[in-house]
């Protein structure tokens, strides 16, 4: 264009102007946007109870995705207030996902990318939603890009719920990707995130995470080792 | 069709092509139909990118990049650049069931139920690659369909790209084999060192040799390049051209790059440079995948982009990088500390050095352009050497004029 002007992009300025601009026009919550503390704290109100969807398998014997431990991890995230789940399928994390889109309470995506998946929760945030992102921990590895300008710089934030763990049960090499690119990331990212052990933990851990994504505006990421998802 | 079924019919016809293929049952029937020293995994999005580095670099052997349609979705925007470059020794097979087939069957025969990708739904893997402008493309639904089209690609200049739709089913009593593991990654560099098509010297399994200088059947010839002169702080064809100096005289002669304002005349040079391959992408981290499936097929190549792209890279500067050893010089614009004016631009102090450090892939900054050839030569021999990425942060000062 001529004579165009050297305007910044990208600002922190720019994402509060928006934030701003969404909640002068009603359509976000003030307490969503992070302008006003404490409310969030708040059950959602909610027009309808939650209801978990019925989901069936055949059972087997030997380790694999325990779908009793699938339902209490996806009964907390909804009883926290999640209403919006994008994901990329893994076998650990499967029945947490099928849940997910069986599910028509809630909005939810499967993505073709993990660092899709993450930016379409963060604008899920942004609009109002409260957002979850559940994958494989490889995933993690195409996502810093977007956890460091949609996140650190425009403040948008998401739950995140990764499978596997850097030292509790890997028993793959390929899964080696999980102990370089997990722990040491959001470490150097200085991205907010812990390890699920127990799953009788699920409701406590996955509310007060949740609390936090909302509360500070930036993800927190949850490690779901594979002996919290799967029968042995 | 099932696909191990196919995989028999493709054991028959691929002679000696090299096969990148992809995770899941899909990398586990191709190990076990069809075993070879040529297989190469790759982890989704990867196998497209690392099998065009390698086409690129073994430009008379026939190259298989071989996935599932959830792993073809996850890197569809290489399709663009594979069918750009139009290497014709590239076959293309996407197995498409229409599911994320692998994940709902881990540790079981049964299927958890059916998660559809998106080629289960509306998406035509075919049209995206016809689109993306590869010279041939077609979809199968039988074994008979399946032969005859791997004949055709066979048979006529790639790069082709065949969809063959099959079954949900996993192969019967599908052996738990690993993949990506180290082993498999030596015994495929080991496999093309044996067969002369790369030099033991690159394979990184014998010391010294690479020391010596490349041998060069020409002299170097640097692309001349004009810009208008204007006044003010603007990037500097003097010292891109210092920098791209060092690059080819370090033994540099695949580039790959996405184009940004700080090391657009470094890029510009690459590009317009006949005596090197160059490659201009779509994403940085199907640039890296490139640039290292190149190295493990002989080619020394560098990655040139702006510092933002760095975080899309963990993934492959993990798996790639750390666990096959596939390696690639990187140059990036932009520092952490010095001369950033935009906001915009913050990315670069979280995503760069941060990084890197974490990965515990070396790093460096050039703070004077007259230091270009000397570091730029002793990170390439790091590369070589170790086998591993080594990075190069260029501040907008070693790039641009005040």
């Amino acid at each position: 264009m001529p004579g165009v002007t050297t305007k910044q992009v990208g600002t922190v300025e720019e994402a509060i102007n928006f934030r701003r601009a969404l909640i002068k026009r009603n359509w976000v919550g003030a307490a969503h946007a992070g302008v006003s503390q404490g409310k969030w704290l708040a059950p959602e109100a909610r027009s309808s109870p939650v209801i978990i969807p019925n989901v069936q398998i055949e059972s087997e014997l030997g380790p694999r995705p325990s779908l009793e431990k699938a339902r209490i991890i996806y009964s907390s995230l909804r009883e926290a207030g999640i209403d919006f789940a994008a994901y990329v399928p893994d076998s650990a994390n499967y029945l947490i996902q099928r849940f997910a889109r069986e599910d028509s309470q809630i909005i939810s995506v499967a993505a073709t990318r993990e660092d899709d998946a993450l930016a379409m929760a963060m604008g899920g945030f942004m609009g109002g939603r409260n957002p979850v992102v559940i994958m494989e921990a490889s995933g993690l590895g195409l996502c810093s890009l977007a956890l460091s300008i949609l996140s650190h710089e425009q403040r948008l934030g998401a739950l995140i719920l990764y499978s596997h763990n850097f030292a509790l049960g890997e028993v793959r090499s390929s899964h080696a990707c999980t102990r370089w690119i997990a722990d040491p990331l959001f470490d150097a990212l200085m991205i907010p995130h812990m390890t699920l052990t127990d799953i009788k933990d699920a409701p406590l851990m996955i509310k007060q995470a949740w609390r936090t994504v909302r509360g500070q505006m930036c993800p927190v990421a949850i490690s779901l080792p594979l002996d919290v998802i799967w029968d042995e | 069709m099932n696909r191990w079924e196919a995989i028999e019919i493709f054991n028959q016809l691929r002679q000696d092509a090299i096969v990148v293929h992809g995770t899941g049952g899909m990398g586990i029937e191709i190990n076990t139909k069809s075993p070879s020293d040529l297989n190469i995994y790759a982890p989704m999005p990867y196998p497209t990118p690392v099998g065009l580095g390698m086409a690129l670099a073994l430009p008379n052997r026939r190259v298989v990049i071989t996935e599932g349609d959830g792993s073809a979705l996850s890197g569809i925007s290489g399709l663009a650049t594979i069918a750009n470059m139009a290497p014709t020794n590239v076959i293309h097979i996407v197995w498409d069931n229409g599911a994320w087939m692998s994940p709902g069957t881990m540790g079981t025969r049964s299927h958890y139920g059916p998660m559809p990708t998106a080629s289960g739904g509306r998406t035509d893997l075919e049209g995206f690659a016809k689109a993306a402008g590869y010279a041939h493309t077609t979809t199968v639904t039988t074994l008979k369909e399946f032969e005859a089209a791997l004949r055709a690609a066979i048979a006529t200049n790639g790069p082709s790209y065949l969809v063959a739709k099959i079954g949900r089913k996993l192969m019967p009593d599908l052996p738990a084999k690993p993949l990506g593991t180290v082993e498999q990654a030596i015994r495929f560099r080991r496999g093309l060192m044996e067969r002369g098509w790369i030099s033991s010297s690159h394979a990184g399994v014998s010391q010294g040799k690479w020391l010596a200088p490349v041998d060069r059947s020409e002299p170097i010839v640097i692309p001349k390049i004009e810009a208008e002169t204007e006044s003010g702080p603007r990037p500097s064809v003097e010292k891109a051209r210092i920098i791209y100096s060092s690059l080819r005289e370090a033994g540099i002669d695949f580039f790959v790059y996405l184009p940004d304002s700080a090391n657009y005349f470094i890029q510009r040079m690459a590009a317009e440079d006949p005596q090197v391959t160059s490659v201009s992408i779509t994403r940085e981290d199907e640039g890296l995948a490139i640039a290292m499936g190149a190295f493990m097929a002989g080619r020394n190549p560098v990655l040139i982009l702006e510092a933002s792209g760095l975080g899309l890279c963990p993934l492959a500067l993990a798996t790639l990088a750390h666990e096959q050893r596939m390696a690639t010089l990187i140059l990036y614009g932009h520092n952490f500390a010095l001369g950033e004016v935009r906001d915009v631009h913050a990315c670069t102090r979280w995503v760069a050095d941060p990084i890197l450090d974490a990965l515990r892939i070396p790093n460096l900054v050039l703070m004077d352009v007259k230091d270009a050839p000397l570091l730029i030569k002793q990170a390439w021999r790091s590369v070589r050497g170790q086998m591993c990425p080594v990075a190069v942060c260029l501040p907008l000062h070693v790039l641009w004029d005040e």
